[in-house]
């Protein structure tokens, strides 16, 4: 059984162009990365814009969108 | 329409330190919400922090967000959203924990004398008593009989916990300073914040923890309580009785939370002192 934790993340409005969002494991005392952790079942939901539509520049919008759940149609 | 770009999902946290989970591509922008993964830290070279980081372009740390500890090891569901409360630390910070208070009592006198103390305020001591507990019983919280208020500087926070035989903090009471330097002498009864059931039989510990300095009863709280045993309505109820002795170990400073670790290095044992009660 995995213990349940929660954390607080920063409440963004927007993350743009190669933002990355990463998991680490890192060190409680230095912060250096901790080998060893595996991580699996991987969520991030967001509300996403993909960019400008086909005919004009409004935004075109979908989400909310599970990131890791595959791409978007 | 762009593709959204998905890097790995699964991996496993090698040299690097870090999984790229995400990467916005180009054009687009994303407002995220909520965050979850399981870090498995079964071949985990150490304790460690599951954290969300979000980077820019060029690598810099945008933020950074660290959920609560886990020891190596362990294995943790983590979710990460928006206005979460800042977790108490797992483990009391390293130079909490650079001292020992250690504690004699003459049970039928309640008085203690603190012999041992390595570093004064403002230092904190954690006193306490162990004994062992059967399985199933409800803790609500801890009487203690206050035989002389503190005066002067009290300390900025006073709690009583009681301590799991792991170590733990099983449960505690809130900040209790602005009591035990004021009223009436005699017996108290201080509720924890929630009631905790024994899970098992073992050696539980009542402890007080205190930051700052007291002034006119020693240099530290812990020197004004002591317990009679026998009184009604506190000996009836107390799980701490003539059997109990009495421990030092290390100080610490700062504010207890349940699940907090108390180093219980150094526990030594000497003599009997019952001057804590629980109900």
């Amino acid at each position: 059984m995995a213990a349940p934790l929660t954390a607080s993340m920063p409440q963004f409005t927007q993350l743009g162009y190669n933002t990355t969002i990463v998991m680490e494991a890192l060190d409680p005392s230095t912060g250096a990365a901790v080998d060893g952790v595996s991580v699996t079942g991987v969520e991030l939901w967001a509300d996403v814009t993909l960019g400008v539509s086909e005919t004009g520049s409004e935004p075109y919008a979908v989400g909310p969108y599970m990131l890791t759940g595959g791409p978007a149609a | 329409m762009a593709q959204q770009q998905i890097k790995g999902l699964t991996g496993n946290l090698g040299t690097s330190g870090s999984l790229e989970v995400y990467e916005v591509p180009g054009a687009a922008t994303v407002e995220p919400f909520t965050a979850s993964a399981v870090f498995d830290g079964t071949g985990a070279s150490g304790p460690f922090l599951p954290c969300l980081t979000f980077k820019t372009i060029t690598g810099a740390i945008i933020a950074r967000c660290p959920a609560p500890e886990v020891a190596a090891g362990d294995t943790a569901e983590v979710s990460w959203f928006p206005r979460v409360a800042p977790a108490a630390p797992a483990v009391l910070p390293a130079y909490w924990q650079n001292a020992y208070f250690a504690e004699t009592c003459d049970r039928t006198s309640a008085a203690m004398t603190p012999v041992g103390l390595a570093v004064d305020p403002p230092g904190v001591g954690y006193v306490g008593f162990q004994q062992e507990q059967p399985a199933g019983l409800v803790v609500s919280g801890l009487w203690v009989f206050l035989t002389q208020l503190a005066s002067g500087t009290p300390p900025t926070n006073m709690q009583f916990a009681l301590i799991d035989s792991n170590g733990y903090v099983a449960a505690v009471t809130a900040n209790v300073t602005s009591t035990v330097s004021s009223g009436a002498l005699g017996y108290r009864f201080y509720s924890f914040s929630g009631t905790y059931t024994l899970p098992s039989a073992g050696w539980y510990y009542a402890a007080s923890c205190s930051t700052g300095s007291w002034t006119g009863v020693g240099s530290h709280g812990p020197s004004a309580y002591g317990m009679t045993p026998g009184i009604t309505g506190v000996s009836s109820t107390s799980i701490f009785d003539p059997i109990d002795r009495a421990f030092a170990f290390s100080m610490a400073l700062g504010t207890l939370g349940v699940g907090d670790l108390v180093p219980l290095t150094g526990v030594t044992p000497s003599g009997q002192v019952p001057w804590y009660g629980l109900a």
